[in-house]
């Protein structure tokens, strides 16, 4: 008799948070895979001899997007109470002929979907939303950069969280076929929706803080420095360089008295 | 405010960034104005925070690249800004000069937490021995050391961090402080423009054509 799943399914949730603490360069997110999938092994098998051979079945190597891996876990904990029950890796109507190879087809075009979607454009447009918010002088500042903060980890964390139980509960309950859930979020045009209105929501920005009147050589001056931004960033030029080039501009400007 | 809490806060936030979470609290816009207000100027820490958050929005990590350590560069740039203002100097121009030091430090966490990613390579190959040897639990006792581990190292760099740019700064604010601060708070204007060229730019390239990875 299999004691019942949802505590145990909680369990590999919150195990899923320490997906990457043991990353490494072999097996990249193995250990923690395997840590994380450990309450569920041992519900299914409570002898430590299987509970031994299941559980080093999950240290190959293994890396994907650390909230997508909850489809993953989803998946695996549904394959593995199927081969606890029948005996059989894998449906029989599946292609693929074990649960390892489905880890490994699956880690790749999740992890593409995650880093485009979750890293590439959730985040940034959240941190957007969080900066303007505080920069935008709609209030004092000590009331600005508590709602900045607060909606940036709130709308940020709205997102991850429903990836990271969705993705476990779905995964679990439609196996495979997760894929075609998957589909059904259109992502591609949710993210292109994102960037679009984050481009909008930095062309306000921008004007909000050129507003209230300095001069208009420091005005035109802060267009220079925006336009030499973007085009460093084309090139690839951003972040460190970037910011000691706007040092120096700004430095010089200061002493030339823009 | 001492360097060493400061540091241990720092650290445990620096989790965040891969061993428990990401729940992204250890992102500069949050990291920035919970030490600004530890010093009594969220404000401040606040502005530190969103000018990396905006400059450096195109650093993610995609597959087996790693990062700048932006969390540990908030970390020293509001410490140090935090640790001269209790020296009565202050103003967003102490600020960037504050970030211009701890810009520094992005690829020397980066290189840190490779040596960490190596160090739990051992770890991996022990869980392994220790695993064919029947040990079970040894999986959930390394997650812990791992993840103490990390916290450990962290926050000892971050200390000694801390210590020798404060050091530097300190010494640099009463010499030049008056010629170099009021200079930096054109800069400290400049910083938004530039950060959002960067944003704009990075929503408005195709995901297609590279993911802008430095």
């Amino acid at each position: 008799m299999i004691p019942h799943r949802h505590p145990t399914l909680f369990s590999v949730w919150w195990r899923s948070f320490l997906i990457q603490a043991v990353w490494n360069m072999k097996g990249r997110q193995h250990l923690g895979f395997a840590f994380a999938i450990t309450p569920w092994l041992r519900r299914l098998a409570p002898d430590p001899r299987f509970f031994q051979t299941a559980l080093r079945r999950h240290l190959a190597c293994f890396g994907t997007h650390p909230y997508m891996v909850n489809i993953l876990l989803g998946i695996v904990c549904a394959l593995e109470e199927a081969r606890a029950r029948t005996g059989r890796s894998v449906p029989e109507n599946t292609e693929v002929h074990s649960i390892e190879q489905i880890k490994a087809t699956m880690a790749g075009p999740l992890a593409a979907i995650g880093d485009h979607v979750i890293w590439a454009t959730w985040r940034p447009w959240t941190v957007l939303m969080g900066v303007a918010i505080g920069l935008v002088p709609w209030a004092s500042p000590n009331v600005r950069w508590p709602v900045a903060v607060g909606t940036f980890l709130g709308l940020y964390n709205v997102g991850h969280l429903v990836v990271r139980v969705e993705g476990l509960w779905q995964g679990y309950h439609q196996g495979t076929a997760v894929v075609a859930w998957l589909s059904h979020w259109h992502l591609q045009r949710i993210a292109a929706g994102l960037r679009q209105s984050g481009v909008l929501i930095s062309v306000v920005l921008i004007l909000s803080l050129l507003i209230p009147k300095v001069s208009w050589r420091r005005e035109f001056f802060a267009l220079f420095v925006f336009g030499t931004g973007f085009w460093m960033a084309r090139r690839g030029r951003w972040g460190t360089p970037l910011f000691y080039l706007v040092l120096l501009l700004g430095f010089l400007g200061a002493l030339f008295g823009v | 405010m001492t360097a060493w809490v400061v540091a241990l806060v720092g650290a445990t936030l620096h989790l965040d960034t891969l061993a428990v979470g990401q729940w992204m609290v250890s992102r500069p816009l949050v990291v920035g104005p919970c030490l600004g207000w530890l010093f009594g100027d969220a404000w401040t820490g606040f502005l530190i925070g969103a000018w990396i958050e905006l400059l450096w929005v195109r650093a993610i990590p995609v597959g087996l690249d790693v990062p700048q350590d932006l969390c540990g560069m908030t970390v020293l740039a509001t410490g140090w800004y935090g640790r001269t203002l209790d020296q009565g100097t202050g103003g967003v121009g102490l600020a960037v000069l504050s970030l211009t030091l701890a810009a520094l430090w992005g690829p020397i966490g980066r290189w840190c937490d490779l040596k960490l990613r190596r160090m739990n390579l051992w770890f991996a190959n022990r869980v392994d021995q220790r695993l064919t040897h029947g040990d079970n639990p040894a999986l959930g006792r390394t997650i812990s050391l791992a993840i103490g581990l990390r916290w450990l190292v962290m926050a000892t760099c971050y200390w000694l961090a801390l210590e020798g740019g404060g050091w530097v700064l300190g010494a640099m604010v009463p010499r030049w402080g008056g010629f170099l601060l009021g200079k930096l708070e054109m800069v400290a204007w400049l910083l938004p423009f530039a950060g959002l060229a960067v944003v704009v730019q990075w929503f408005l390239h195709r995901p297609a054509a590279g993911w802008g990875i430095k």
